[in-house]
């Protein structure tokens, strides 16, 4: 090792490394290099630091030669869904495709028809009276409501039999006894009994008053 | 300067979600990186992984990137911290197995077609004895070595990308290149 190597009399390392380095200015470069004429020391030092240098610099030129760029964030190409299906119908084989379009028909058809049905259901009463929710006192007042109407029915049946053979012996019904019926336990009227009260209530014509004008029709006119 | 312009432009895009603009940023930098990483680390299979986990960790980190330096002294910085965090992990692992990896290392580099074997290995040996002697300085002088013979970046942007002042900068190459000669001097003497 050389002495005066390590000797710093000459307190120019700033100007040996910029323009060791080439980043001096023309005239620093100038005003060095007539200081490296001069001073033995820096001359050496200079010297021995662009030897340094080469050596660093085949070494970096080594490890270059072997870079590959390899980059680490690699753009992964994104196909849209579309572009996706349509690659994979393209390479796949006539009876995926076929049975692909099947499959999708089947399922298309199934799928309508659940759909009607679906709504269906949505429109029934039955499920409207389903989905209602009944409180107890409703459901009480229902039960109770039932119960009446039953018996109501069953004991105008027997009094409908009675008056029926009472009534037999005439021909016309008596209006007063349907009128006194309430209207909660009236029963619904025979055929025969609408047309009677049709009659009484000359609402009907009968063959002798074809030529009366009816209330009914004034009403509609 | 233009490439500071487009360095910042393209992180803007890649900002943006412009999904090419962080691969431009690689490409334009994976070289620069992958040398300073050589240079740190000294193996080319450290220094590639090196120089991926600097480019993903700034992926990463992207949003955290304000513009106030330049992108190649934001990647130089990670990819310092990248090296200097390998290198401790490796003194954790055995020292031996990482001579023995070095050693198998440097006799993998191919040698140019025509030169004579002797020359090859002595090529061989003065090149493994510049890594060596790089390894062995000190982190921080080892840094600015790199960043300049390496990467061949101006005082300046050493000093940007180390945050330190630019008299700093030379002193320390100043010293780094000549502990280097020193070292070489010693292994040139050992080997004769």
């Amino acid at each position: 090792m050389n002495e005066d190597f390590l000797k710093q009399d000459c307190q120019q390392q700033d100007e040996l490394i910029s323009v060791l380095y080439g980043e001096a200015s023309p005239e620093d470069t100038k005003q060095f290099q007539t200081h490296l004429r001069q001073c033995g020391s820096c001359a050496r030092e200079y010297e021995a630091f662009s030897g340094v240098r080469s050596s660093v610099h085949e070494l970096r030129d080594l490890a270059l030669a072997g870079f590959q760029p390899q980059s680490p964030v690699q753009r992964v190409e994104r196909k849209s869904a579309r572009a996706a299906l349509t690659s994979f119908f393209n390479l796949s084989p006539v009876w995926m495709k076929l049975g692909t379009a099947v499959a999708i028909a089947v399922l298309c058809v199934f799928g309508f028809i659940g759909f009607m049905k679906s709504k269906q259901v949505v429109n029934s009463p039955l499920k409207e009276a389903a989905a209602r929710m009944y409180s107890e006192a409703e459901l009480k007042d229902a039960v109770a409501r039932a119960v009446n109407e039953a018996n109501v029915a069953a004991r105008s049946d027997h009094g409908t039999v009675g008056s029926v053979q009472a009534e037999n012996s005439s021909d016309r019904i008596s209006v007063n006894r349907i009128q006194s019926q309430s209207p909660k336990n009236r029963r619904p009227l025979s055929r025969y009994e609408r047309q009677q009260l049709a009659a009484d209530l000359r609402l009907v014509a009968r063959p002798d008053e074809d030529g009366l004008e009816l209330l009914s029709d004034r009403i509609n006119q | 300067m233009d490439t500071l312009t487009n360095d910042e432009t393209i992180v803007e895009r890649a900002l943006a979600g412009d999904p090419e603009a962080f691969g431009e940023i690689v490409r334009r930098w994976e070289r620069r990186i992958f040398a300073l990483s050589y240079g740190m680390l000294g193996r080319e299979d450290e220094a590639r992984d090196a120089t991926q986990e600097t480019f993903l960790a700034a992926f990463r980190n992207l949003r955290g990137f304000r513009g106030e330096a330049k992108v190649s002294s934001w990647l130089h910085r990670i990819a310092v911290n990248q090296c200097i965090s390998r290198q401790r992990r490796a003194r954790v692992r055995s020292e031996s197995a990482i001579e023995d990896e070095e050693e198998r290392h440097a006799a993998q580099f191919a040698a140019p077609v025509g030169y004579s074997p002797s020359h090859v290995i002595e090529s061989q040996q003065e090149t493994d004895a510049v890594r060596r002697a790089i390894q062995t300085l000190p982190v921080e002088l080892r840094q600015v070595v790199i960043m300049k013979e390496f990467e061949e970046l101006t005082f300046r942007e050493i000093a940007e990308a180390l945050d330190i002042p630019l008299s700093t900068v030379k002193s320390r190459l100043y010293t780094a290149l000549k502990q280097l000669q020193m070292r070489l001097n010693r292994f040139a003497n050992d080997a004769t």
